[in-house]
């Protein structure tokens, strides 16, 4: 496709769509080169891990319903190496499939059919996260957060814990980044998901919680032996610094 | 059914038995030689023969050893004779028989013959005696009854054979009946579990070790629920799989779509239109996979804490913010306290469902009113929640069916309403699932009015 936006990410911005459907891959293709972004398709399970984990691409779109293999277990082989982000295509209304997809560490999910506009916001929601220089370069200063035994090193989407390295997938940086900034004080879920998932929350929308759930579990419990990220019952999250009492 | 079958039952073959045992006495008694027959027969030989030895005692030994005679008669018999002359006069000197002795003595003189008479208790019989030619003698005897008391040792006799016989029956009957009904109870459980449903119900191993019609009947129930159950998850997969199959080439109409709208088509409109229609099959595609899911009969919805009272008012909320576009208003007209264990999204979703059927339905500038309350007598708790249109409501024929999938109200199909008609079944099912019911009634005055009952 030659017809590049000017606005459009260059170079080229790849995405890999794993899905059994070929004639919708060449339809999203065709619709994402006009967004400005390139489209691989790949119809094989096992294939599809090593190609989304070769670094290759920026984003892997995965259908959790291929035959043979499933989703699933492609995304759970995918992040056993690679943190590239991965937004689910799921069934419409399955929201176990999205949950266990989520716990799995896919970024987010889209029920199928989508509205390919939805599906470029989704893209371009993720890819804010993974690639902050987006907004220009030299707007934003080397940053560096810590609480505790936790420093971030926002530029260079680091994490270290005690000086050990921990590993986060973008959606769950973001979350990271948020509540770290906000240390102390409740950060709202629905702001959660617009700041690290670019959207809204649906109702009973559990994405937040799952990303939060998984942060935590990277983590591990403060030295002291606390809980460094409190949940408030259908308000938010808190990340609470060491014998200091957080704020509502 | 169990009094019943097994009170026939019972009945019938107690009262046959009975009948049979009655019978079969009526025969016996109808074909054997009547009592009194068998002892007037005895009563003559034995007479003739007594009286004959009666006259040759008095001959060789008078009228002691004829005491004597008669006496021994009576103690080893029970026959109380005495020996009358010609003239009526007793020759034995023991006690003068009563009143119609004389009587019988004389016919009996006259007659030669055995001559009889009897009243209630006791029978008279006589008999003449020649000496030498002349009949001079007479035995009269007095017979303790023989008949009466035979007659009535007979009837207590029967009457024990009756009870016996009425025992026996009944014991014999409860057994049958017992043995008859109990397979019939069983497949009577099974089938009811069945038709509630339960497709996985069988009989074969309650039916215990027999080997007739009855079991033969389990055997063939089992095959029939078999089949049933094979046919009925035939028909969810192949719905399940059918709309799995249809998202495929909607999922590319949509992309196809935006693809028309990128390269900027001319008649958005149309576009539009086929982005309408496509977002409505979709719906539908949803609410397919939906409620097959829900009678798959592996839904178990998740048993949390879910409060009512939150979730009516959110769908309320929403509603109404979409209803007032429309011109017409949602509004809640009584609430209460109330959690119950279920499914949070599934519980908002049927919820929401009846109320935007209701906004669908109510007419421009009315009311759709929602409420809930605990139910004052249902025994267990029960919360109501009720919604109620202002719309046309539905005929009253009509309303054991709007539940059921794809049902219409009328010939035309309301297109412009925007449903898809699962939305009232899926609520159905919800509910059913969650241990609840629903019922739709034509409210007084019009429109239509839906409660979703749940235990709480």
């Amino acid at each position: 496709m030659t017809a590049v936006r000017p606005n459009a990410p260059t170079p080229m911005t790849r995405v890999l769509l794993v899905d059994d459907d070929a004639e919708l891959a060449e339809l999203v293709g065709e619709y994402l080169a006009r967004e400005g972004f390139s489209l691989d398709a790949e119809t094989d399970g096992t294939r599809a891990v090593d190609r989304a984990a070769s670094g290759d691409y920026q984003l892997t779109l995965l259908d959790v319903m291929l035959p043979g293999v499933s989703g699933f277990d492609v995304l759970r082989a995918l992040r056993a190496t690679s943190r590239i982000p991965v937004l689910m295509l799921t069934a419409r209304g399955d929201d176990v499939d999205r949950i266990v997809g989520l716990e799995l560490g896919a970024d987010d999910y889209l029920s199928k059919p989508f509205n390919p506009r939805e599906l470029v916001a989704r893209i371009r929601a993720i890819l804010r996260r993974t690639q902050p220089d987006g907004g220009g370069p030299g707007e934003r200063l080397p940053e560096r957060l810590s609480v505790d035994d936790v420093a971030v090193e926002i530029d260079r989407r680091l994490v270290r814990r005690a000086g050990a390295p921990v590993e986060l997938t973008a959606v769950e940086f973001a979350l990271l980044e948020l509540l770290m900034r906000a240390a102390g004080s409740v950060v709202r879920r629905e702001d959660l998901a617009r700041g690290a998932l670019g959207r809204s929350l649906l109702p009973f929308d559990r994405s937040i919680d799952v990303h939060v759930s998984r942060v935590r579990k990277k983590l591990g419990p403060r030295p002291d032996g606390g809980e460094r990220i409190t949940t408030l019952r259908a308000v938010g999250y808190l990340y609470t610094r060491q014998g200091v009492p957080g704020r509502l | 059914m169990v009094p019943g079958v097994f009170l026939k039952i019972l009945l019938w073959f107690w009262t046959s038995l009975v009948l049979v045992a009655l019978a079969l006495e009526l025969a016996i008694t109808a074909t054997t030689t009547p009592v009194e027959v068998r002892v007037s027969r005895f009563s003559e030989s034995v007479l003739t023969s007594h009286a004959h030895e009666a006259v040759a005692i008095l001959d060789r030994g008078g009228p002691r050893k004829l005491a004597r005679f008669l006496d021994e008669l009576e103690r080893t018999t029970r026959i109380h004779a005495v020996l009358l002359d010609p003239d009526g006069y007793d020759v034995s000197g023991r006690t003068v028989p009563p009143k119609p002795v004389a009587m019988v003595a004389a016919r009996a003189l006259a007659s030669g013959q055995t001559e009889m008479e009897a009243d209630g208790h006791t029978a008279v019989k006589a008999r003449a005696v020649a000496v030498s030619g002349e009949r001079r003698y007479v035995l009269v005897a007095a017979v303790p009854i023989g008949l009466m008391r035979l007659l009535h040792d007979g009837l207590y006799a029967q009457g024990l054979r009756l009870l016996a016989v009425l025992l026996t029956a009944a014991a014999a009957c409860y057994g049958l009946a017992r043995y008859v009904v109990r397979p019939l109870a069983t497949l009577r459980a099974a089938t009811r579990a069945l038709a509630k449903g339960d497709l996985s119900v069988r009989v074969g191993s309650t039916m215990g070790r027999r080997t007739d019609e009855f079991m033969e009947l389990g055997r063939d129930f089992d095959r029939m629920a078999e089949r049933l159950d094979a046919l009925v998850t035939a028909e969810r997969r192949l719905l399940r799989d059918i709309s799995h199959e249809l998202r495929s080439p909607l999922a590319r109409l949509n992309v196809a779509l935006g693809l028309a709208r990128q390269q900027g088509s001319e008649d958005q409109a149309v576009l539009d239109r086929i982005e309408r229609e496509a977002e409505r099959l979709n719906a539908l595609i949803a609410q397919l996979l939906m409620l097959a899911w829900l009678e798959s009969g592996t839904a178990a919805p998740a048993r949390k804490p879910v409060d009512l009272a939150d979730i009516v008012r959110e769908v309320a909320e929403d509603a109404a913010f979409e209803a007032k576009s429309r011109g017409r208003e949602v509004d809640i007209a009584e609430t209460c306290d109330a959690v119950v264990l279920g499914d949070p999204e599934l519980l908002h979703s049927a919820v929401e469902n009846v109320v935007r059927n209701a906004v669908r339905h109510t007419r421009e500038g009315t009311v759709v009113a929602v409420g809930m309350r605990h139910d004052a007598h249902a025994v267990p708790a029960r919360i109501r929640i009720w919604v109620r249109d202002h719309g046309g409501g539905v005929p009253d024929a009509a309303l054991p069916y709007i539940f059921q999938p794809f049902y219409r109200v009328g010939d035309a199909r309301d297109r412009g309403t925007g449903g898809v008609g699962l939305g009232l079944t899926i609520v159905h099912r919800t509910i059913q699932l969650h241990g609840g019911t629903v019922s739709a009634v034509n409210a007084p005055g019009g429109g239509l009015l839906v409660e979703l009952g749940l235990p709480g």
